[in-house]
């Protein structure tokens, strides 16, 4: 099992970095920067955009204090969020998303997941494509039937947008969801069930810009 | 318009926080880790079906269509049994002396008749009457009662004629009254809607449950009894009411309105009780746990609530409450809160009980939520799957 769970998570931080590594990489090329500084130009202080995705939801493992991973038992299932940040600079803007998925247990129950994220993003540009890597924190709402709890979550995600004019932008984004689902043992539910919750969205994007 | 979104999304994430609650014993994710599969059998999983009989080693059960399959165990997969001709929709069944009646309807009209068999597919149209306007039916050791819909009461020793109580009549105001008979300690016991009698049909003593102390009614007027359990083994009396409480009589046939004892406390939020039965589960000690399971009636639909260890002596040793993971006697609570059956109107219970005298299985009959067989698992482990 602890095999197995490092296994994943070796695995989930190779793709992470390696994507992160080559979307940072990107911009060294002159002509790169060049395009990017004539892009950028468009955007200061306070700038804001809204950012809406919608996609699949898919449940990766659960692990618990000791470790041990899980199977979810869920299906894949959907998701959708909607983004508004503002950019404090040229590359850096922070805004808030709220969410939402669902996906089905063996016996088809319902299992939603709502997270409300403060989001920070960073904006890597080479005209007229836009890599923006992401890390939001916060809250998450999962209710499974009679059984809900709020949860940390942290959602680390990485995007790539295509610039159609100074206001619109289409892409795919893809993010990690991280809930450490922790019990205190002082209500109904024991300690013993908490579990840490590890889920993967991958969603198409639309972003406007005002 | 950036400070107002702030606010919006900081108003968001405390009503998250104000709506946090958690009424199972299990974590989410705990729980999504633990979930598997139900096993399912061959009769619908959303049929309805209040009424289940065994004869001829065979069980018998009215889910809009007939079904049977062998008892004890014996087979797994159900087969239907042909309908009476034009009425193919049962609702509710009786066994009397190793005959099985059944009330059917035709799609095309809406009274229903009452017939007999074997089980073997083949039915006889027996006399009903009110014109046909039959309400409800049961059938308690040696007689079948139908109600009418304007709340009369019929008996029958064999469906061939039925004489009109005038003792008991009528019982309701309207035909959607509650109505149940059970037969115990040498006498019948009938409950429609606000009442609960004993006797003989054509006899009936009212015996609805009274304070002892100041010998009034025990429950508030707009409550209503739903279903009646005779315990053999305790030689006791249980009855149920939509407001969640559970009654209970020792030794029934001599009892007066004030010899009831009533629960202290209700199903907790209110909900509505329906089919009753009491087990006594083999345990690892040795022992036997004894337990009442009541079902939730038809507008809570929340599986069933357990009375451990039922007694009269005193109030609260008949509080019915949720299973709980402490206790999983009737089912490992996992399984039971993610199976359907947790969240369905429980009409009533049927025990099959095997020729050896110690293992039986029981049958959970659902609105809508089709039918539960709870059987051994292996060692003490007991269990649920939907049939």
């Amino acid at each position: 099992m602890m095999k197995d769970f490092k296994k994943k998570l070796i695995l989930i931080l190779a793709m992470f970095i390696f994507i992160s590594g080559s979307l940072w990489a990107a911009p060294s090329d002159d002509e790169d920067i060049d395009d990017q500084d004539t892009f950028v130009e468009s955007y200061g202080l306070g700038d804001q955009m809204f950012i809406i995705n919608a996609g699949l939801f898919i449940p990766l493992f659960f692990f618990d204090r000791d470790m041990e991973v899980f199977d979810t038992n869920l299906t894949l299932g959907g998701h959708g969020s909607l983004c508004w940040q503002v950019f404090l600079s040229n590359h850096f803007s922070l805004g808030a998303e709220l969410g939402g998925m669902f996906a089905l247990s063996p016996n088809e129950r319902v299992l939603y997941m709502i997270p409300l994220t403060l989001k920070a993003t960073y904006w890597i540009r080479f005209y007229p494509f836009e890599i923006p890597l992401s890390l939001g924190l916060g809250g998450n709402l999962s209710v499974l039937e009679e059984a809900a709890h709020i949860d940390f979550i942290a959602k680390p995600s990485v995007g790539f947008y295509w610039n159609m004019n100074e206001e619109w932008a289409f892409g795919i984004n893809a993010t990690y969801w991280f809930v450490p689902q922790i019990y205190s043992g002082s209500g109904k539910v024991s300690s013993d069930h908490s579990m840490f919750g590890n889920f993967m969205d991958a969603s198409l994007s639309v972003l406007f810009r005002f | 318009m950036g400070k107002k979104i702030i606010s919006a999304a900081l108003l968001l994430m405390s009503a998250f926080l104000l709506i946090s609650c958690n009424e199972s014993e299990i974590g989410v994710f705990y729980g999504l880790s633990r979930e598997e599969k139900v096993k399912n059998y061959a009769l619908p999983d959303h049929c309805t079906s209040e009424s289940m009989v065994k004869t001829g080693g065979y069980l018998y059960v009215a889910a809009s269509t007939i079904y049977k399959k062998k008892a004890e165990g014996g087979e797994v997969d159900w087969h239907k049994v042909d309908s009476p001709e034009d009425y193919h929709n049962v609702t509710e069944m009786g066994l009397l002396s190793d005959t099985i009646y059944i009330l059917a309807y035709d799609p095309d009209d809406a009274k229903p008749a009452l017939f007999s068999g074997s089980g073997d597919g083949s039915w006889e149209k027996k006399s009903t009457p009110a014109d046909g306007k039959i309400s409800r039916m049961r059938v308690a050791e040696s007689y079948i009662f139908l109600t009418d819909r304007s709340g009369n009461l019929y008996y029958s020793t064999d469906g061939s004629s039925f004489t009109k109580d005038s003792g008991a009549s009528p019982l309701f105001s309207t035909s959607t009254g509650n109505f149940d008979v059970v037969y115990g300690d040498g006498s019948y016991y009938l409950n429609a809607q606000y009442k609960i009698y004993k006797g003989n049909p054509g006899s009936w003593t009212d015996i609805t449950p009274h304070r002892p102390s100041d010998n009034k009614s025990w429950k508030d007027d707009e409550d209503v009894y739903t279903r009646l359990y005779y315990d053999e083994e305790d030689n006791r009396l249980y009855a149920a009411d939509n407001s969640g409480y559970i009654y209970a009589v020792d030794s029934p046939s001599g009892a007066s309105k004030t010899s009831w004892q009533k629960s202290d406390d209700n199903t907790s939020s209110g909900l509505g009780l329906q089919g009753m039965i009491v087990l006594r589960i083999p345990t690892s000690t040795g022992g036997k746990h004894k337990v009442l399971l009541a079902g939730s009636g038809i507008n809570s639909g929340r599986g069933y609530f357990e009375v451990h260890n039922p007694r009269t002596e005193k109030r609260d040793y008949l509080d019915p409450e949720r299973p709980r993971n402490s206790i999983p006697i009737v089912s490992n609570y996992y399984d039971y809160m993610s199976f359907d059956i947790s969240k369905a109107a429980i009409n009533s219970f049927f025990i099959d009980e095997y020729s050896d005298g110690t293992s039986f299985d029981f049958y959970a009959l659902t609105y809508g939520y089709g039918v539960w067989k709870n059987s051994n698992k292996g060692g003490y482990e007991r269990g649920w799957n939907q049939e």
